[in-house]
C-alpha cells in the first residue's frame, strides 16, 4: 500500500535495498516500483534532438509488461519533437511523480522504440489520467484545471516502449538523483 | 509562426504547476525533473529556482541547454521552451524575489525546509511555442489593471498634502484594485525600522507599529528595492513570528507599553510589498495582503508598482505634511483640564494622562512643541526650525519630517487625545491644546528605574 506521507530519498533507497520481492528489467525495477509507475501518475520525458540539445515531453499512461518493458502512452501533436527523437534512435528518460507525496521515480534506457497503438492503450490512459487527475485534486488543484490537464483525445494517443537501464530517485531531498540499486 | 513573448505568458511562471525541465550529460544522455519554480525575468531572460546539486544542475553546467514545458494554470496551454544557461546569481533583488516566492511555494506543497533557494539559474530563451491547449477558458479578471493604474495615477496628481496622499492612495487600491487590506510604512530615514503610516481593512490601524529591515515581504522589499510577493503564507515569512522574535532579540516581552501591535491579517495568504522610491532611495512600502492565495500576480506587481512609484514622486514633491484646516482653531478656547505630557529620555517615548501615544523622532517632535509651547505659550511653529533643530536628529531626507507629522497627527486624531496638530499655512504647523499641559521628562539614565 502506498503512503500518503510526503516520501524521501533516503527512504526510497533503503526500500529498493531491502527489497526481496520479484524484480524486472533485469533486476532495475521491483514489483513495488512498476506497480507505482503505472497508478496514474504525472509521466514526463526527455529525449535529445539531432543537435544533440534536449527535448522535453510528457506522457499520459505506463504499461509495464512481466518482462520490465515499459510502454509509454502519450500524445502525439503536442509532443512532435520528441516523436522525432525516438524515432532518430535517441535515448530515453521518463520521471514518474505522485504529487500529493512528491515520490518521484526516473528510468532511462540509450534507446526507445514507437510501437504502435494497441488496444490496452486507451483504457489505460483513461484509468491513468483520472487516477492522475483525482491525485491532483487531491494535492489542492482544482477539478476543473485537473481535468483540463489530463484531457486527450483518442486519435492523439501514440506509443513507445523501452527496457530500463537504470531508475533513479527523484524525490526532492538530500540523496536526490542516487540510483535505485540493490 | 509568430513567436511568442515571453511577457504575455507569464501566468505560467506563478508556480502554481510545477515546470519540466530536460537536460543533456556531455554524452547525450537526457535527464528530465520536475522545477517548482520559473521566473519572469525579462522579454528575453527566465530564471529557474536552484535547490540541489544533482544531475540537472551537473549538465546544465556542463552542457548549457536546457528545453522546459511550462502550463498556464488558468488556460491550460502547455508551452514549450528552448533555452541557453546564462549564469548563476546568488543574492540580489532576483534572488530575494525568489527566494519569497519559493517560500511561499514549498510551504503549500508541504516542503518547508525541504526547498530552500541556493541560487537563481538564469536562461536566455531561444525559442518558445503552443505545444497544446488552451484547455479552458480563463475566467475573465474582475478589474482592468491599466484602467485602474490610470485612475490612480490621476487621483493621486490630486493630493495636496501627505495625509491626503496616503489616505487616497489606500482608497484607489480599494476602489480600483479590489484590494481590501493594505497599509503604507515609512523607513526611519537610513534605520534599519519602517513604521506604519497609513492602513485600511484592519481591526485595529496599527499606526506607528513597527517592521525591521529584512522582516517579511515588507523587510525584504524594503532593503532590497525591489517588489516582494508571495502567493502561499509561510512562517518564513510572517510578521507575527519576526515580532515575536524582535520583542525577544531586544529582552522585551512581546506585549510592552510602546508596541504598537502590527495590524496585518491573521489568515494572509497572499501578499506584496513595492518599495516607494524617492530621490533614487527607498523612503517607504506600499503593502497589500489577501485571504486569497495566489491573488498578487505578475501584472498587479507591475499596476501596484506604478501606484507606489506614483506615491514616491508625489512625496519628493515637498508636500506639507497635512491640509489647512477650514475651522478656526481650538487653542484659544483651552479649558482648564490639565494633560500631563511624560517623556522618556532613552527612546524619546511620549505617553499622554498615562497613555502610550508615540516614541521615536515623532515623539521628540511632540516633545519639542510641548516644551516650547508651555515655555513661550506659542502655538505655531515651521517646518524649517523643526527640520533644523539638531535635538529631533531628523534624517537627511525632507520628506521624512512630514512623513513623521502624518504619523504624529494620526497617532493623536486615533487616541482622541486633547492634543491635535494641524496646518497653519504653508510650512507651518499649529498645536491645539484642549487644557494646561504639565510636562514630565525622565532622562535616560533614570528611564530603567522609572519606566
Amino acid at each position: 500500500m502506498l503512503s500518503d506521507q510526503p516520501s524521501s530519498p533516503v527512504q526510497e533507497l533503503q526500500d529498493r535495498r531491502h527489497w526481496s520481492g520479484p524484480t524486472l528489467a533485469n533486476g532495475v525495477l521491483t514489483s513495488e516500483l512498476a506497480e507505482f509507475c503505472q497508478s496514474g501518475l504525472s509521466i514526463v520525458l526527455a529525449s535529445r534532438d539531432g543537435a544533440g540539445r534536449p527535448v522535453v515531453g510528457r506522457g499520459l499512461a505506463c504499461i509495464i509488461d512481466a518482462d520490465g518493458r515499459v510502454r509509454v502512452v502519450f500524445r502525439d501533436p503536442p509532443n512532435a519533437a520528441l516523436h522525432r527523437a525516438i524515432a532518430s534512435g535517441a535515448p530515453i528518460a521518463a520521471t514518474f511523480t505522485r504529487p500529493s507525496t512528491h515520490r518521484s521515480i526516473q528510468l532511462k534506457a540509450p534507446r526507445a522504440e514507437l510501437v504502435r497503438s494497441a488496444p490496452p492503450d486507451g483504457p489505460s490512459a483513461i484509468l491513468q489520467t483520472r487516477a492522475f487527475a483525482d491525485e491532483l485534486v487531491r494535492a489542492g488543484y482544482p477539478a476543473r484545471f485537473a481535468a483540463a490537464y489530463t484531457r486527450f483525445e483518442p486519435h492523439e494517443l501514440a506509443a513507445f516502449a523501452f527496457l530500463p537501464e537504470n531508475a533513479f530517485v527523484q524525490t526532492p531531498g538530500p540523496s536526490a538523483g542516487s540510483a535505485l540499486t540493490p | 509562426m509568430t513567436q511568442l513573448s515571453l511577457e504575455t505568458i507569464r501566468n505560467c511562471f506563478e508556480g502554481v504547476v510545477p515546470a519540466v525541465l530536460a537536460t543533456c550529460d556531455p554524452a547525450g544522455v537526457p535527464n528530465v525533473s520536475m522545477v517548482s519554480q520559473v521566473h519572469f525575468v525579462d522579454r528575453e531572460h527566465v530564471a529557474l529556482s536552484y535547490q540541489f546539486f544533482n544531475k540537472t544542475r551537473r549538465n546544465l553546467l556542463e552542457t548549457r541547454f536546457a528545453s522546459i514545458s511550462v502550463v498556464d494554470p488558468e488556460s491550460v496551454t502547455d508551452y514549450r521552451i528552448d533555452m541557453e544557461f546564462v549564469e548563476t546569481q546568488s543574492q540580489g533583488p532576483l534572488f530575494e524575489m525568489m527566494k519569497a516566492k519559493l517560500a511561499g511555494i514549498a510551504s503549500h506543497s508541504g516542503m518547508d525546509g525541504v526547498f530552500r533557494l541556493l541560487g537563481t539559474d538564469i536562461f536566455r530563451v531561444i525559442s518558445v511555442h503552443v505545444a497544446s491547449g488552451p484547455a479552458l477558458t480563463p475566467q475573465l479578471s474582475p478589474c482592468n489593471l491599466l484602467s485602474a493604474v490610470r485612475r490612480s495615477w490621476t487621483e493621486l496628481g490630486e493630493s495636496g498634502d501627505l495625509d491626503t496622499l496616503f489616505d487616497r492612495t489606500l482608497d484607489c487600491l480599494r476602489r480600483h484594485f479590489d484590494i481590501e487590506h493594505a497599509m503604507i510604512l515609512m523607513r526611519e530615514g537610513r534605520s534599519d525600522r519602517l513604521y506604519t503610516v497609513a492602513s485600511t481593512g484592519y481591526l485595529r490601524s496599527g499606526i506607528g507599529s513597527e517592521i525591521a529591515l529584512g522582516d517579511g515581504v515588507i523587510g525584504v522589499a524594503a532593503r532590497e528595492g525591489v517588489p516582494i510577493r508571495i502567493g502561499h503564507m509561510t512562517t518564513e515569512y510572517s510578521y507575527g513570528a519576526t515580532l515575536r522574535d524582535q520583542a525577544s532579540d531586544h529582552g522585551l516581552l512581546p506585549q510592552a507599553v510602546t508596541d504598537i501591535p502590527y495590524p496585518g491579517l491573521r489568515a494572509s495568504e497572499s501578499q506584496i510589498a513595492l518599495p516607494i522610491v524617492t530621490g533614487g532611495r527607498v523612503a517607504g512600502v506600499l503593502f497589500a495582503e489577501s485571504a486569497l492565495p495566489m491573488r498578487f500576480r505578475y501584472d498587479d506587481e507591475d499596476a501596484l508598482a506604478l501606484v507606489a512609484a506614483r506615491v514616491g514622486e508625489r512625496m519628493g514633491a515637498g508636500l506639507d505634511a497635512v491640509a489647512a484646516q477650514r475651522r478656526q482653531p481650538r487653542a484659544g478656547i483651552a479649558t482648564e483640564q490639565t494633560i500631563q505630557v511624560r517623556h522618556y529620555g532613552a527612546d524619546n517615548s511620549v505617553f499622554v494622562d498615562h497613555d502610550y501615544l508615540i516614541k521615536g523622532v515623532a515623539g521628540a517632535i511632540l516633545w519639542k512643541l510641548a516644551q516650547e509651547h508651555v515655555r513661550t505659550g506659542r502655538i505655531e511653529f515651521t517646518n524649517r526650525e523643526l527640520r533644523l533643530d539638531r535635538t529631533l536628529r531628523l534624517p537627511e531626507f525632507s520628506e521624512n519630517l512630514e512623513a513623521r507629522l502624518v504619523l504624529l497627527k494620526r497617532r493623536l486624531d486615533e487616541r482622541a487625545c486633547p492634543i491635535r496638530i494641524e496646518k497653519a499655512g504653508r510650512g507651518k504647523l499649529r498645536l491645539c491644546v484642549g487644557g494646561r499641559l504639565t510636562l514630565e521628562d525622565v532622562p535616560v539614565n533614570a528611564a530603567d528605574t522609572t519606566a
